[in-house]
């Protein structure tokens, strides 16, 4: 097991590494290439000063040198320095990476919290009103764009309703203390994750709802209930423990998807995250830190990958390692 | 012990398909004493799977329906009884082998698991307790090494061996009654007559009654003491296996046995019967055989006949069966 | 259950001469027993027609600005209300969705035929080619797609193209992989050879036979890459990054209306855009299931 987890690691190596030559040739495809926006700009920007920061950040030498600088770079630690605020990258990253994946994994809990009971619930009573409502709610969701659905959220929670906050991360007029602390957090939390959570949640509650009902049929459901086993155990013990081994796999592999997805809730609710960084980096073509970025993102998929084979093995035993 | 422990009457069960209501199963009857064998013999739509997954309330319900009939096990009503009740009965009083062994162990549970946690529910063993158990009956079912293998899972072991887990399953807490749902059909024909064997073996040393569900009369000598034939749902002969043997008395027996190869006999042709099953999603009034048989007349096809009596313990629904059962069994056929 | 008895030889040939027609007609049949997809088939040509004709059959400039009517609610003289210039948010809700849906459509085309030629070339070359072209495959599953949507649509500028090209670039690697599945099975397929042997060319028997029966998944995966395809460039849009205006979609009439619908409480500027990309996406993933269900080849109709 752990020379699988080993390998399967190694191979991920080559795939970072493509990742990254693909990521770092797509930002020099800007006409004009980095710098150009700040020369365009005018003003600040003289001839000049484009010359010595070009110096600076080593963007005369030829590329395939600037791209082994930077991986390098990446590798031992240093992620480079921001065009636009002097700073090095990994401080930037390190300010806004702990928000977003305190959004993301709130989203990915909840997903799990309502699509697993609901998925289970539906295939274990198909044909039922349940079954129809929440199969044909779960399809609805999909097909909600998640900002639309939040800036509706917005509109009746926090301006007809008043109940919720409509920005940010806590209250920045005065400072709870205690129990009002908590919900002030919390409150500031609940729509962004509903609104990130919402296609997840749908999506996945298909998913363990089909992967139930295919495995209820099986033949050793049938033994399991001919044995007279009690009909949780049977569900539990034998369908689900069955059922959950391509749920979790697909589970895994949401989470860089909400990592992505992020972007928009941020944007939406003025949360200061990666999602919202990358944007306004990208605006201003600051490389450093939108590769920095970028690497931690594929970074993140690659993991969720590696996690999500990983797991399948452990949960199916016939799976067997060389 | 006169009074039967198994008891089905006029079993019919359906179900509702795309294309309408399929009847599965007309009026089956049969009852099972304390250590008889009772092989249902029929070609795969007969209806004999179904049956046997009637008696353990065990068709799926959506599609499926119990449309008539009843099921008694030691007077008890089983058709309509509780969940509850049902499971109490399930796994410790009546057990069940499947088809295929391929498919009916958990795959993800170790072996060992899928033994002990049914004796610790029925028996309330303890964990100590349960895996001598499994232990004891992997080596009755003939798993060497058992004590070892229980922590294994079900794909570390062949076709032969998951069919012999499957049986120390349902014996492990002691069953009446044992429903072998074709248990050997999955099989290389060596491992069938292994797994006969063991059943064979199993039965004199445990005493529990059988019903043996097969589409191979051969099978069935030496195993059983009597034969119900189905055909279309509907149970066409029943008789002790000697008697049927050497009296079959509807023409589909004599089919079916005009179909087993016999081995250092005479050398004939084998002869299988022409046609295929009946459409059952209309019930017929006429004999669902008329279409296939050789033995058909213009009454055949306007009358549905009714199980009767052609001898003691020997009931043929076939308006012909006299004639039939006067016939050599291997013979010509006869108009 | 009645027999057919043609010969080996003669069923092959049969098969070679009707690669697909009997094809499109049963599944058609079997299309139309699906009440949703046929609900969504009808509302997506409605909208289509709505968007491609609607403003001129209603007679009313999108454009036209009136401030007398301005931030008023749905009314009967605009059932979408109006924005701060006084302007019909139905006219412009039906102009913007025109740009929308060839955005989309358009960025879908794209992804089918690169998706389609890498996965021909990767199922039928084998090996090598295979080989590199599915590592290919692999990276491009990895790259952060969003991240990279938003990357090159800010490096590259916001144009009908390069939006089309940074949806396109991240949705061809699925159709690639459908594409070679089928090749992969259907090259070893006996027909395939029966025609080899009778000395068909290799382009020719992969264009007359593998490819129609290569294509069911992907019209599935395409009609269902329409609705992501409208969803990203939303929610590009609805970023600020995507079209700007005079250019609106759906998405940035959406991003437009955030102040009004957060701090006035204008719901109908933001309702009715996002509304009207629920609703085609719904519709879409509708047919694309019925679809899916149709030419599902392992159905066989008795």
């Amino acid at each position: 097991m752990g020379a699988y987890v080993i390998r399967r690691s190694l191979q991920a190596i080559p795939l970072l590494i493509g990742i990254s030559i693909v990521l770092f040739a797509m930002l020099q495809m800007t006409p004009g290439g980095p710098l150009a926006s700040s020369e365009a700009a005018g003003g600040r920007a003289t001839a000049e000063r484009t010359e010595r920061l070009r110096e600076e950040f080593g963007l005369d030498d030829p590329l395939p040198v600037q791209y082994v600088n930077w991986a390098g770079g990446i590798v031992t630690g240093d992620w480079g320095t921001s065009y636009n605020t002097g700073r090095p990258v990994i401080d930037s990253i390190v300010d806004r990476l702990p928000t977003t994946l305190l959004l993301t994994g709130l989203a990915f809990a909840v997903a799990l919290a309502i699509a697993l009971p609901v998925g289970i619930f539906a295939a274990t009573r198909q044909y039922s009103a349940f079954d129809y409502v929440s199969s044909g709610l779960s399809f609805v969701g999909v097909a909600t764009p998640s900002f639309w659905f939040g800036l509706m959220l917005l509109f009746l929670l926090s301006f007809e309703l008043g109940w919720l906050p409509s920005s940010g991360l806590e209250d920045l007029r005065e400072q709870h203390v205690g129990l009002a602390a908590v919900w002030d957090r919390l409150s500031h939390l609940i729509m962004p994750v509903a609104v990130l959570a919402l296609i997840a949640t749908a999506q996945l509650t298909r998913y363990v709802r089909g992967s139930m009902l295919e495995v209820l049929h099986q033949d050793y459901v049938r033994t399991a209930r001919g044995s007279g086993l009690p009909e949780r155990r049977v569900i539990v013990r034998h369908a689900f423990r069955n059922a959950a081994v391509p749920v979790v796999t697909i589970a895994v592999l949401m989470i860089p998807d909400l990592f992505l997805g992020a972007v928009i809730t941020e944007s939406i609710f003025a949360i200061p995250g990666m999602g919202r960084l990358f944007i306004e980096s990208a605006e201003l073509r600051d490389y450093p830190v939108l590769l920095g970025i970028l690497i931690i993102a594929a970074l993140l998929v690659v993991l969720a990958n590696l996690l999500a084979d990983i797991l399948y093995g452990l949960l199916d035993p016939r799976i067997s390692y060389e | 012990m006169s009074e039967p422990l198994l008891e089905v009457s006029q079993l019919a069960v359906g179900f509702d398909t795309d294309e309408g209501p399929v009847h599965a199963v007309n009026d089956i009857s049969f009852t099972l004493r304390e250590g008889e064998a009772l092989a249902i013999v029929g070609e795969s739509g007969s209806g004999k799977s179904v049956t046997a997954l009637s008696i353990m309330g065990l068709v799926p319900s959506p599609p499926g329906r119990v449309d008539a009939g009843s099921v008694r096990y030691k007077g008890r009503e089983l058709l309509g009884a509780s969940e509850r009740d049902l499971r109490r009965i399930r796994g410790r009083e009546i057990a069940m082998i499947y088809q295929d062994p391929m498919t009916s162990l958990n795959p993800a549970l170790t072996v060992g698991r899928q033994i002990t946690e049914i004796v610790r529910h029925h028996l309330g063993l303890d964990r100590r307790q349960a895996a001598d158990r499994a232990a004891e009956l992997l080596t009755l079912v003939g798993i060497p090494n058992a004590a070892g293998r229980l922590g294994e899972h079900p794909h570390q072991f062949s076709g032969g061996q998951r069919q012999r887990i499957l049986i120390a399953m349902a014996l492990s807490c002691d069953p009446a009654v044992l429903i072998a749902d074709e248990p050997t059909t999955a099989l290389d024909v060596t491992v069938q007559a292994q797994i006969i064997e063991l059943v064979k073996d199993l039965r004199e040393r445990l005493g529990m009654a059988i019903v043996w569900i097969t589409h191979d009369l051969g099978v069935v000598a030496g195993l059983v003491d009597k034969v119900t034939v189905m055909y279309s749902g509907y149970a066409v002969e029943q008789a002790p296996l000697r008697e049927l043997f050497a009296q079959p008395s509807h023409p589909y027996t004599v089919g079916l046995l005009r179909s087993l190869p016999t081995f250092g006999g005479d050398r004939r042709r084998l002869t299988p019967i022409p046609g295929s099953p009946p459409d059952q999603a209309r019930r017929v009034e006429s004999c669902p055989f008329a279409p296939r048989c050789d033995w058909v007349i213009d009454r055949c096809r306007e009358e549905f006949p009714a199980l009767a009596g052609v001898a003691p313990d020997h009931g043929v629904a076939c308006h012909r069966r006299d004639e039939v059962r006067d016939t050599p069994p291997l013979a010509a056929a006869a108009p | 259950m009645s027999s057919h008895t043609l010969g080996g030889d003669a069923a092959s040939e049969v098969a070679l001469q009707t690669p697909a027609r009997s094809l499109w007609s049963d599944a058609w049949r079997r299309f139309r027993r699906h009440r949703l997809a046929l609900a969504g088939l009808t509302v997506l040509g409605l909208l289509t027609a709505a968007v491609l004709v609607g403003p001129l059959v209603l007679g009313i400039d999108p454009e036209q600005i009136d401030f007398g009517a301005k931030d008023a609610g749905p009314s009967l003289a605009h059932l979408m209300g109006t924005d701060e210039l006084g302007r019909d948010q139905l006219a412009r809700v039906l102009d913007g969705g025109r740009l929308t849906l060839a955005v989309a459509s358009a960025a879908v085309l794209v992804s089918i035929v690169v998706g389609v030629l890498v996965g021909a070339l990767a199922g039928y070359a084998g090996g090598f080619v295979d080989n590199a072209l599915m590592r290919l495959v692999d990276v491009f599953y990895s790259l952060p797609g969003l991240f990279v949507v938003i990357l090159l649509v800010t490096l590259l500028g916001a144009g009908f193209s390069t939006i089309v090209i940074a949806i396109a670039v991240f949705s061809w690697m699925n159709t690639a992989r459908l594409v070679r599945a089928s090749f992969l099975s259907l090259k070893e397929k006996e027909y395939v050879e029966a025609a080899r042997t009778i000395g068909v060319g290799d382009v020719q028997i992969a264009l007359r036979h593998i490819l129609p029966n290569a294509l069911t998944p992907v019209i599935v995966s395409a009609t269902l890459g329409i609705a992501t395809a409208i969803l990203i460039e939303s929610a590009l849009s609805f970023l600020g990054l995507g079209f700007q205006p005079p250019q609106a979609t759906w998405g940035a009439m959406l991003n437009q209306s955030q102040t009004a619908v957060i701090n006035q409480g204008q719901w109908w500027r933001g309702f009715f855009p996002g509304a009207m990309i629920f609703l085609t996406v719904l519709a879409v993933n509708y047919v694309g299931d019925g679809l899916r269900d149709a030419l599902d080849p392992r159905k066989v109709e008795r």
